[in-house]
């Protein structure tokens, strides 16, 4: 499936639905053949952004390009994009075979060639020996292999998915995200833009992450931008945990302005002998969580929530109600606006 | 023991409701049959000899009010199917705008009006204009049509799930014009309710009397305004020879429209046996 590389400009968009702005002013450029992750709450504009993409929202201003072509005012039919349902939505009065097809015959593309690519299409996603079966007859995880089938089949320039994992229970979750990221891997030149709301999703899959709040951009970068260098205390509290601490602990950075705070990962903090620490609290919970333990402490004289301190496994866990120390290293703190 | 009693709820429930269904429905139509076939009927709980004679006797005039009723309801089955369907589209895309709520709101109004009256206005509004519009069969097609409208659209609208809409995006995100949406996904999808908008259309037709006794032209007739006829000068008979023949070709029709083509269609393409083809194959 080769096809020069097409990516996604969009500019100015903003988008509403009676009084309410959905997306306001939103710019985005989405390089050829990017993994673009968009993630945030629920009702924050993501599906808004990939159904305007698609061509199913109206906008109230902004443009949309496709591999340099503008797309804005083209319908659906016309845009050559690969769309993937959160409920996978195949026809369910058509077998596995015309679910995938259908594109194709919208293309007016010759039945041999249909059946050949249909049949390469369900190979790349293991579905071959379903052909003839209908859609209702095939579990969930099979139905969106079967809708992913159908939506590359076409060699779309965008691929666009719609919390593809969602539906999915947790181990296939894992399996599916794993494949995903492999069929990035073999079509380097297919643009995907996958909107979901968890955050392992973004880190896993990735090139880019778009973390969206309230239809606005909170910060678009990668996965390790986003998490070492949050722009501010929403996108370091989304993605990933973070403990928000202030700024007078750490001298180098004492004295800024008192709108921000510094903000330190969980596996960023150590426990110290008391006295030792920079500051000190009592154990207020303890949770083992595999290859680590999460520890709670409630800082003393501090006003912040209880401190978060993951502990690889193997070092001495203080016992609940315990006082300890904390240290961290200065370096790792970043400063963050409120 | 609670469960012993409810289902003697139940079983006494669904005894009433078979009596009802008898009393109302099943005794009035086997009377009707069996007077057909009867050589005379009075005095006696059933009949005494039975015969064919008032079928024999049936004239041209019967024949032909029976095939225009067929004909009439035929033509207002498919046109208000259509039309329903026509509207629902129509009216769904409209529906987040605010004319929407106000058309689906007038489709409804032929509902409430007494079919009588409905005529009238028809007859009214209509009379020649177009010329001999009023004087023809179209007259009684328009005034029929405008009472199984609101059944029609109904059934339609009724249909147009949000999953439908789903699925017709994703056809159009897969490249799939309009028509092609409306060929493949929709009529397939909306199957059941066009059957159930034909077979009712087909079924307020063939038996509608008031707003056709208001508006039909002189020489047009359906079959109920000749049983109508029979009836009013005491022709119970052979009315009821008439009835059987009406009743006969719509369950007929009925049937047919009941079997599930659109299914069959849909799989034929590929060559998966079809619930059709199964019953054919019986
Ligand atoms: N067709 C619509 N009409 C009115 N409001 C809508 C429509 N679609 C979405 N919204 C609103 O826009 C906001 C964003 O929705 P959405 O893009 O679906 O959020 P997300 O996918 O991030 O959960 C929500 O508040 C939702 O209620
Ligand atoms: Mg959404």
């Amino acid at each position: 499936m080769a096809q020069p590389a097409a990516g996604v400009e969009i500019e100015g968009l903003t988008v509403r639905f009676g009084p309410k702005t959905v997306l306001s002013d939103l710019d985005l450029t989405i390089a050829p053949g990017e993994f673009l992750t968009v993630l945030g709450r629920s009702g924050c504009g993501k599906t808004t952004l990939l159904r305007f993409v698609a061509g199913f929202t109206q906008a109230a201003s902004g443009r949309l390009r496709i591999g340099g072509k503008d797309l804005t005012a083209a319908p659906p039919h016309k845009r050559n994009l690969g769309l993937l349902f959160q409920n996978y939505a195949l026809f369910p009065h058509m077998s596995v075979f015309d679910n995938v097809a259908f594109g194709l015959t919208a293309r007016g593309v010759a039945a041999a060639q249909i059946r050949m690519r249909v049949e390469a299409a369900l190979r790349l996603v293991q579905m071959e020996a379903s052909l003839r079966l209908p859609p209702a007859s095939l579990s969930g995880g099979m139905q969106q292999r079967v809708a992913l089938a159908r939506a590359l089949v076409i060699e779309p320039d965008v691929l666009l998915l719609d919390e593809p994992l969602s539906a999915l229970d947790a181990n296939l979750r894992a399996s599916v995200r794993t494949e995903l990221k492999a069929l990035h891997e073999r079509l380097p030149h297919l643009s995907i833009i996958c909107v979901t709301h968890d955050q392992e999703d973004a880190m896993v899959l990735s090139d880019r992450t778009l973390l969206m709040r309230e239809g606005r951009i909170a910060q678009l970068g990668t996965p390790q931008e986003l998490y070492d260098s949050p722009r501010d205390r929403f996108v370091a509290g989304y993605f990933g945990a973070a403990n928000f601490l202030p700024t007078s602990l750490v001298p180098r950075i004492n004295g800024h302005a008192a709108d921000h705070m510094i903000c330190l990962r969980p596996e960023q903090m150590r426990l110290a002998p008391l006295g030792g620490g920079v500051i000190e609290g009592t154990v207020s919970n303890i949770e083992w969580r595999g290859a680590s333990i999460a520890l709670s402490v409630v800082p003393d004289g501090v006003p912040a929530d209880p401190i978060l301190i993951a502990l690889p496994r193997g070092e001495t866990v203080p016992e609940r109600g315990a006082r300890t120390g904390i240290i961290f290293r200065h370096e790792d703190a970043v400063l963050v606006g409120v | 023991m609670l469960a012993d009693r409810t289902r003697h709820w139940r079983l006494l429930a669904a005894a009433i409701a078979t009596l009802a269904c008898a009393w109302l429905f099943i005794l009035p139509v086997a009377t009707v049959l069996l007077s057909s076939f009867a050589k005379r009927w009075g005095g006696t709980v059933l009949p005494t000899t039975l015969t064919l004679r008032w079928f024999e006797r049936l004239g041209a005039d019967d024949w032909s009010a029976l095939a225009t009723s067929l004909e009439v309801a035929a033509a207002v089955a498919v046109l208000g199917t259509v039309l329903g369907l026509w509207l629902a589209l129509t009216l769904e895309e409209r529906g987040r705008e605010r004319g929407g709520a106000l058309l689906d709101l007038l489709v409804m109004v032929p509902n409430g009006i007494p079919s009588v009256v409905l005529g009238l206005g028809i007859l009214i509004a209509y009379h020649d204009v177009p010329p001999g519009f009023s004087d023809s069969g179209l007259i009684v097609l328009a005034a029929q049509l405008a009472l199984v409208l609101p059944f029609c659209y109904r059934s339609a609208a009724s249909a147009l799930r949000r999953e439908l809409v789903v699925l017709r995006e994703a056809a159009s995100s897969l490249g799939a014009p309009p028509a092609m949406v409306l060929r493949r996904i929709v009529l397939p999808q909306m199957a059941p309710a066009i059957r159930s908008s034909l077979a009712i259309a087909f079924a307020i037709s063939i038996g509608e009397l008031g707003a056709t006794m208001t508006v039909y032209p002189p020489g047009f007739a359906t079959a109920p305004v000749l049983i109508l006829g029979e009836v009013e000068r005491g022709y119970y008979l052979p009315a009821s020879a008439l009835s059987v023949l009406l009743l006969g070709c719509a369950l007929l029709v009925l049937i047919g429209i009941a079997l599930p083509w659109g299914r069959a269609l849909a799989w034929s393409r590929t060559g998966r046996p079809s619930p059709a083809a199964k019953l054919a194959s019986q």
